[in-house]
């Protein structure tokens, strides 16, 4: 009987709770019939735009694109969450692990594309590249962020990684821009000063994705190697990759870059090159936008392209998915049209140094005057054969951080070269052969 | 009004006396009344095993449940055990369990040994009582930090162009900046330093709030029996301090362990991963790589070896206590 008794009132108190719960939760539907001002909100469709843009474009900037996009379509309310890059990956597989429908369309990094993808969270943007022919021919062949055949993002800006330099801090120096790797090098002794401690560079080797974007594939394209072959099998553990990873590790003992490299995160790099502590950096087109944020007075350049093997160039994007739950893919999907577009591309190529992986955007580089841009046609072209794209990867995060350990344990003198690529090439293919 | 000899009145709950064993009819009304009774227990802590159940106890049973499950393309597919026979073989678990060991126990004697030495000076009679309450704010100080601040702050501090490396440059005219946090062993020793000194205070608050709780006749006692100072901390201050000192140290051991917002500012588990501890390996597997699956497994492994290391070292310090007392 006791035990009968307990039994009813735990379960009289459970179910209290959830009542209580449902009458908080939904006290909407027990007002009665829906406002006018109900109806009205019911016409306008709001989406959520994770991402982490709004500095990097500038706040003002970014607001105009919204209200711009927002006039065109009365319709559609668009609401930004922004959030800084650091967090967003790990906000990101947050909302895809609870199968959030917060977000309708999110900005995305190629490495972040496999993990989406695994939780589901991510729609396949193939279907609706085919159905709209029109839209599709505005991008360039490398816009698509395919993963295992399927589109899982478009790629919003495409990014090549070049020596860029404080032109007033050059100029005062009197130093040119280098031409080539020697003359890369000849620069960063030309800036190291041993009495004020000062270097003309730093080298951050705390992000994996970091260090193998600037530095690694920068010169593995230059040696002419590959990170993956033809039939998506590992490659970057060959001669030329060898030679890559040994060049960096030259560099690195000769004491021209910053010390405490594995320490420091690009967030520092940037303060280093804004504030002029430092006077060039490797890194992509929009450095001098985000520099610009800390120091609106700076100016910086890109160098000329530089060919050693090869003229390749390392490229990577940053990109744009839709939600695979989200109850407005239309609206999204007219959202990608919009940012996509001639105009858009345009504007933002200009104004903020970002090339729009559009072709409308290429081409208006051909007269660009941007000191950063202006080079980048010469990257792309020089010998397109030995660019290297960053793709997305599957079990990305893993196959980074296995290549950060190899190059960080090279640098550190911990193992040879080959033999640190041998051992994160063997990691990579084992996931890559799991994958397929 | 009650007769003579009969017991006394129980109160129900809802205020009526009720009578007891006099006859059938109290006896009838008693077997009504005490499930009410019973039930107005239930309604108190209610509320609380509620909020357990949920905050508890379901995720704690889904993380398991995750953790037999992956995922792919978004449908979970049940396989076993496989995570766990994965995780023995990973050898990046065993190096963050390494680290994460390290890390702790570091971590814990460097709080309590500066927290009970500043308690300890912060409870003795000052020449000032002014300068001695704003001892106490200024020591506090550093807790009222956030992490994240604190973390920004020291990557500056820690920094070759940072201030601590000018003095060391620029001051002490050293060839080379001191790489804190580029180094593998130095980075572990600076991650533990910026933990302490984040720390610390709210050790010594504990400790300070227990001190003052001692009985100033013991130690008078002591020194009649001709105790010096290191004797009355020893055979005095230090049982008296036990309970408290075994509380906090567990709570300590639990909150460093768990520690992951500030190796992610500091060093995000580098250098060569030598500051990657298991909650942080938790925190890239899961949330950063996507791998709900193995991270569920790590968590429900680190949360099943951190139970029975908490069970052995309360048990180990109950067996020094006094008889009957079992500290905790």
């Amino acid at each position: 009987m006791q035990k009968l008794t307990r039994f009813s009132v735990l379960a009289a108190m459970i179910v209290l709770a959830v009542l209580l719960s449902a009458c908080v939760a939904q006290p909407e539907s027990a007002a009665g019939t829906a406002s006018e001002a109900d109806a009205m909100e019911e016409e306008v469709v709001e989406i959520t735009w994770l991402q982490w843009w709004v500095n990097e474009w500038g706040p003002d900037n970014h607001a105009q694109l919204i209200a711009d996009f927002e006039a065109q379509n009365p319709n559609i309310k668009v609401t930004v969450v922004d959030v800084p890059w650091p967090e967003m990956a790990g906000k990101l597989q947050a909302a895809a692990a609870g199968g959030s429908e917060s977000y309708d369309l999110f900005g995305t990094e190629s490495t972040w594309i496999a993990g989406l993808t695994k939780q589901g969270f991510i729609e396949d943007l193939g279907p609706w590249l085919e159905n709209d022919p029109e839209f599709a021919a505005k991008l360039t062949p490398t816009t698509p962020m395919n993963l295992l055949g399927e589109t899982r993002g478009l790629c919003l800006y495409l990014i090549p990684y070049q020596f860029a330099y404080n032109v007033d801090i050059f100029e005062e120096k009197g130093l040119e821009p280098p031409t080539n790797w020697d003359e890369f090098v000849a620069v960063l002794e030309a800036l190291r000063d041993e009495e004020s401690n000062s270097y003309g560079m730093s080298m951050p080797l705390q992000d994996g994705g970091f260090l193998l974007l600037r530095y690694f594939n920068f010169r593995l394209a230059q040696e002419g190697g590959q990170m993956l072959d033809a039939d998506g099998n590992v490659a970057f553990n060959s001669a030329e990759g060898v030679a890559a990873m040994q060049w960096w590790k030259d560099l690195y003992d000769k004491d021209l870059v910053v010390p405490g490299s594995f320490g420091e995160d690009q967030a520092l790099m940037l303060e280093f090159v804004a504030s002029g502590q430092t006077a060039a950096i490797i890194d992509g087109p929009f450095i001098w936008t985000k520099a610009k944020q800390i120091d609106p007075e700076i100016r910086m350049a890109y160098a000329p392209a530089w060919t050693h093997n090869t003229g390749g160039y390392s490229w990577a994007c940053s990109g744009m998915g839709i939600a695979a739950n989200s109850p407005h893919k239309e609206e999204a999907w007219e959202f990608f049209k919009y940012i996509y577009s001639d105009a858009v591309s345009l504007k933002m190529t200009q104004t903020v140094s970002l090339l729009w992986a559009t072709n409308a955007a290429v081409d208006s580089l051909a007269d660009s005057e941007d000191p950063m841009l202006r080079h980048v046609p010469a990257f792309a072209n020089q010998d397109p054969e030995s660019n290297i794209l960053f793709a997305p990867l599957p079990e990305a995060s893993k196959l980074i951080d296995a290549f950060q350990q190899a190059f960080q344990q090279v640098l550190a003198g911990e193992k040879d070269a080959q033999t640190a690529l041998d051992e994160a090439a063997a990691v990579w293919q084992a996931e890559l052969d799991a994958a397929k | 009004m009650r007769e003579k000899g009969t017991p006394p009145a129980a109160s129900s709950a809802t205020g009526e006396e009720v009578t007891a064993g006099k006859g059938i009819e109290s006896g009838s009304v008693r077997a009504r009344r005490v499930p009410w009774r019973m039930m107005n227990g239930y309604f108190f802590v209610g509320p609380a095993i509620l909020f357990f159940l949920f905050v508890s106890v379901f995720p704690l049973l889904r993380t398991l449940q995750m953790s037999l499950v992956d995922v792919e393309a978004g449908v979970p597919k049940f396989v076993g055990i496989r995570h766990y026979t994965d995780l023995v073989q990973d050898p990046w678990f065993w190096n963050s369990l390494r680290n994460v060991l390290v890390f702790t126990i570091s971590s814990v004697i460097l709080h309590i040994s500066i927290g009970m030495g500043l308690a300890l000076l912060l409870n003795e009679e000052w020449f000032n009582t002014t300068l001695r309450n704003f001892m106490r704010g200024l020591l506090i100080l550093p807790w009222v930090f956030s992490t994240a601040s604190s973390g920004l702050m020291w990557t500056l501090l820690y920094h070759p162009f940072g201030l601590l490396n000018y003095m060391w440059v620029g001051l002490l005219n050293q060839e080379a900046p001191i790489e804190f946090l580029a180094k593998p062993g130095l980075a572990m020793a600076s991650v533990v330093a910026v933990n302490t000194w984040k720390s610390y205070p709210f050790y010594m608050i504990i400790i300070l709030g227990g001190l003052q709780a001692i009985p100033a006749e013991i130690y008078e006692a002591a020194k009649v029996d001709g105790a010096n100072a290191w004797k009355r901390f020893w055979h005095v201050t230090l049982p008296q301090l036990r309970p408290i000192l075994i509380a906090i140290s567990t709570i300590d051991i639990i909150t460093t362990v768990g520690h992951v917002d500030l190796i992610r500012m500091l060093t995000r588990g580098g250098p060569l991963r030598s500051t990657e501890t298991v909650a942080y390996y938790i925190y890239k597997t899961a949330l950063l790589d996507g791998n709900l699956g193995y991270g569920a497994a790590v968590s429900t492994l680190m949360l099943i070896m951190l139970a029975i290391l908490i069970i052995i070292y309360l048990r180990v310090l109950s067996q020094g206590g006094d008889a009957g007392e079992t500290s905790f």
